[in-house]
């Protein structure tokens, strides 16, 4: 017979031991979840995302923000795209059948052209309101395809059109293109000063990959 | 007369230390739960990655994270404080910390951020903070008093070949 001496470790209580495990599982497949969302948007330089009516790449650092209005009239449903760094934002809006058919008989206009003088003429008479001295210089009009659609484009520079938080007026650069079907189609893009030209780049490689369903 | 006021004393001095765990937790929950996210966005930005956040699944993905890391620690901490100043009666008394730290929770976020309690997601903003606050509080009363017979020394006797010489 021989006497052994065994210590006996530290035993951690059973509900520390349960409290460790739970935490541990959920912040990883909290992880995981990140992971797995990183691995099938990955463009390389670009997220992918795919909606019910639109599929688009943006740049990784951009963030998306989906939304939909739906009334009796219509359904409107849309895309802001925007970078965290520059004074810019892209605004993609899809109008259904119905919400067409509203827009165009309220608004009383018929083709692309005209959309996109009313809705310039809409944004101006916002921002006299809240700033004055505010002049509007066209650039360029023309047009170009966008996912098949064949879209009306005006570019124009509102002066002195944006405010900011500190009372500051800058030159407002805008993007306007639309187009009128069974639906219609809307994509602006804008930004204050420099970043307009900074992020048109992005801005071109978005709307190259922007494909619009139905 | 003599009146025995120790019943009375015992039952303020539970009340005491049940409300404090429930505000450990409370503040606790409410500084991870308006920290975490942020840090989560900082830390994307930074990996240049910031538009994970624009997918719907990241829902998911936060809701665990809140889980692991803001609700369950803070229904923890909690749950330490009460366990290690109350020994009687933990399977009912563990819950009061835990809903007054959600409660306040709750009360605190629409009071400083102006949230409309109507408007709360019940997912994500009432079971999973709820659960995880209870679960955790629970696992930090109970690990303050884990009753487990442990020695820390204890002396065996075995029967052992002794080769013969």
């Amino acid at each position: 017979m021989k006497k052994v001496m065994r210590r006996t470790l530290f035993r951690p209580p059973l509900p520390l031991v349960i409290f460790i495990i739970l935490t541990l599982t959920s912040c990883l497949a909290g992880f995981a979840i990140f992971y797995n969302i990183l691995i099938a948007h990955d463009r390389g330089k670009y997220f992918n995302l795919e909606t019910s009516h639109l599929y688009v790449e943006f740049p990784k650092n951009w963030f998306v923000f989906r939304w939909e209005e739906k009334n009796i009239t219509g359904n409107k449903y849309g895309l802001v795209i925007a970078p965290l760094n520059l004074r810019v934002l892209m605004l993609i809006t899809i109008y259904d059948e119905n919400a067409t058919k509203t827009y165009l008989t309220q608004n009383n206009v018929s083709d692309a052209f005209s959309v996109n003088m009313f809705e310039i003429e809409k944004l101006y008479n916002l921002t006299m309101k809240r700033s004055s001295n505010v002049r509007l210089r066209f650039i360029e009009n023309g047009t170009r395809i966008v996912s098949g659609y064949n879209m009306t484009y005006s570019t124009f520079i509102i002066i002195n059109g944006y405010v900011d938080e500190g009372g500051d007026t800058h030159d407002w650069t805008w993007m306007f293109m639309s187009s009128v079907n069974d639906k219609i189609i809307q994509i602006a893009y804008h930004g204050i000063e420099m970043d307009y030209d900074l992020a048109y780049e992005e801005f071109q490689y978005i709307l190259n990959s922007t494909k619009i369903k139905g | 007369m003599d009146l025995d006021l120790s019943g009375y004393y015992e039952r303020y001095y539970n009340l005491i230390h049940i409300i404090l765990g429930g505000v450990i937790c409370l503040l606790a929950m409410y500084t991870s739960s308006s920290i975490l996210p942020r840090l989560v966005r900082v830390i994307l930005y930074s990996l240049g990655c910031y538009g994970l956040m624009s997918f719907q699944e990241i829902t998911n993905a936060m809701l665990l994270l809140m889980f692991g890391a803001a609700y369950l620690p803070s229904g923890f901490i909690g749950g330490l404080y009460t366990g290690h100043r109350i020994k009687e009666n933990l399977r009912i008394i563990l819950l009061f910390p835990a809903l007054i730290g959600f409660a306040g929770m709750i009360a605190l976020h629409s009071s400083i951020e102006g949230v409309n309690i109507s408007n709360l997601d019940l997912q994500r903003e009432i079971l999973v903070p709820l659960i995880g606050d209870i679960i955790g509080t629970y696992l930090g009363g109970y690990t303050m008093n884990w009753e487990e017979e442990s020695e820390p020394l204890e002396i065996i006797e075995e029967d052992m070949y002794m080769p013969e010489h």
